[in-house]
């Protein structure tokens, strides 16, 4: 290691371990903002795989009239099949038997619940997969009021809610995260502006000795990088922590697919990246008019 | 070695610096720049070190056209030159080596250079017992005889003094002089600004007059005043 590199280490180590309060303030900004950043992150990616797996599973159910016809039943078939928003191998007959049978493996610990129900209380249906699931609509004015067709539902309607809520936390995590990144910003501004006063009889040394600027700068920089990345690390370990909890808490609902922890280790590295970018980019600012040849 | 043609320095409230200064001055020369405070001495060094940029004229040090350097030339031409002030402008923090070790260590100089030039030049300047005092031990004197060695253990061509001597008794001031003198013969063009008029009458080198900007005097073999 040349001396070149020495100085710098220990420029860095120095001026980390005199601005401790500063450092550690920034650590923990840049970690509180790097949390909330990366819940939002996970949010976002759980949001999209849950939503591609609820839409290929959710099919539109036509819920059918209690008297339907033997020939209105052919003919709604054969129109299904023939609609081209609809997965024409998807379509699948549930009659009155089936239904109560499902309803009964639906209710095997429940005695009581089996014995209320009846074959003749529950509706046949149609169950119909969607070549694309928004087209819903297309379904529904097609089908609403055909003969023999009680309802057609849509079974997205109950997704919908969760997706708005989860849109709603995404939105409201990100936009604080913002905040808080501003903030980690103009923190490390502060500290890198105040650490360059503290040292400018050593920086005018250097200018006046011929070092070049962007030797003089490094250090500065490297400081606030270094605190943004300790940062960076410590909202990744809690990041992962908390996946874990989720997941133990969930572990309950494993039909759904949840985020795990390997989607809250590869959103590590984008997180120590925000980090190093953030503290350049400030850094460089602070040390732009106050460092100049 | 320093070429002035028709510079003019006016600072942003309207004072003018400089005024339609031309000079040369050659290569291992001894110069006395000399005026009044306000004269435009420390500008006219400011100007040498690219501290400062002219209004009008142009400025050659050691071969380069200052007005055209870019920004990331400037510390090449700072390595080719060294500077002393005043008010010596030591780091109080380190060592008498670590000082002049850190002119040296903050352009990349190898270690092995390091350790081999720093105890030449405390040597030379009469420090070589000192090495490793902090500055607040040394005598204002001493303190001024570490900058010079900083100043000077690149063996840049040309040496700029702002004031060396302002801080210093007279007896301190004739020893700084001779050190300079002694670097001077090395083959290094010193540049020193000053009003002490006892040391410039006594080395009877070139002298520079400026009075409010104005180059109004240079004499060969000069007093401070008039009449030498």
């Amino acid at each position: 290691m040349g001396a070149r590199w020495r100085y710098m280490f220990n420029e860095v180590g120095l001026g980390l371990r005199r601005n401790l309060l500063m450092t550690l303030a920034t650590v923990v900004t840049v970690s509180v903002s790097m949390v909330l950043l990366g819940i939002g992150g996970l949010v976002w990616i759980q949001v999209g795989d849950a939503r591609d797996y609820f839409y290929a599973q959710v099919e539109v159910s036509i819920w059918l009239e209690d008297g339907i016809s033997q020939s209105q039943l052919t003919s709604l078939n054969q129109a299904l099949v023939d609609s081209p928003v609809v997965d024409a191998t998807g379509v699948i007959y549930e009659s009155q038997d089936e239904a109560y049978e499902k309803a009964l493996q639906l209710w095997e610990g429940d005695p009581a619940m089996q014995e209320m129900i009846a074959p003749e209380d529950l509706p046949a249906s149609f169950r119909v997969k969607l070549t694309d699931p928004e087209q819903f609509d297309v379904i529904y004015s097609q089908f609403t009021g055909y003969p023999g067709v009680e309802e057609v539902a849509d079974q997205r309607d109950i997704l919908g809610r969760f997706f708005s809520v989860m849109r709603f936390v995404l939105g409201a995590t990100v936009i604080i995260a913002g905040l808080a990144l501003l903030a980690a910003a103009v923190l490390i501004f502060n500290t890198i502006q105040m650490t360059a006063f503290a040292r400018r009889q050593q920086t005018g040394i250097m200018k006046l000795v011929g070092a070049t600027n962007w030797y003089i700068r490094l250090p500065f920089i490297l400081e606030g990088i270094v605190a943004a990345v300790l940062g960076a690390l410590v909202a990744g370990a809690v990041l992962v922590a908390l996946v874990a909890q989720l997941r133990r808490a969930v572990r309950d609902m494993a039909f759904i697919p949840f985020i795990g922890v390997e989607e809250a280790i590869t959103i590590i590295p984008v997180l120590v990246l925000g980090g190093v970018l953030l503290a350049s980019i400030s850094s460089f600012l602070a040390l732009r008019r106050f460092l100049a040849v | 070695m320093i070429r002035l043609d028709n510079v003019t320095k006016t600072y942003k409230n309207s004072v003018v610096a400089l005024r339609d200064v031309s000079m040369e001055i050659l290569k291992g020369e001894f110069v006395f720049l000399v005026g009044a405070s306000g004269s435009g001495k420390s500008t006219f060094i400011k100007l040498l070190l690219k501290d400062e940029d002219p209004d009008r004229g142009d400025i050659f040090v050691a071969g380069k056209k200052l007005n055209q350097l870019k920004p990331w030339r400037v510390p090449a031409l700072r390595r080719e030159l060294g500077c002393v002030f005043q008010d010596f402008k030591l780091l109080d923090n380190k060592t008498v080596f670590e000082n002049v070790a850190f002119a040296l260590e903050v352009i990349g100089r190898p270690r092995n250079v390091i350790e081999r030039t720093v105890p030449e030049v405390l040597e030379l300047v009469g420090l070589g017992h000192k090495a490793s005092a902090y500055p607040y031990e040394l005598s204002g004197g001493e303190q001024q005889r570490v900058s010079v060695a900083r100043a000077f253990v690149n063996r840049p061509r040309i040496l700029l003094c702002d004031e060396p001597t302002g801080n210093l008794d007279p007896t301190t001031s004739v020893g700084i002089m001779k050190l300079l003198d002694r670097i001077n013969r090395t083959g290094a063009t010193v540049v020193m600004a000053t009003h002490d008029q006892h040391i410039v009458d006594s080395m009877r080198r070139r002298v520079i007059e400026l009075q409010d900007g104005v180059l109004v005097r240079d004499q060969d073999r000069g007093m401070y005043g008039y009449g030498g």
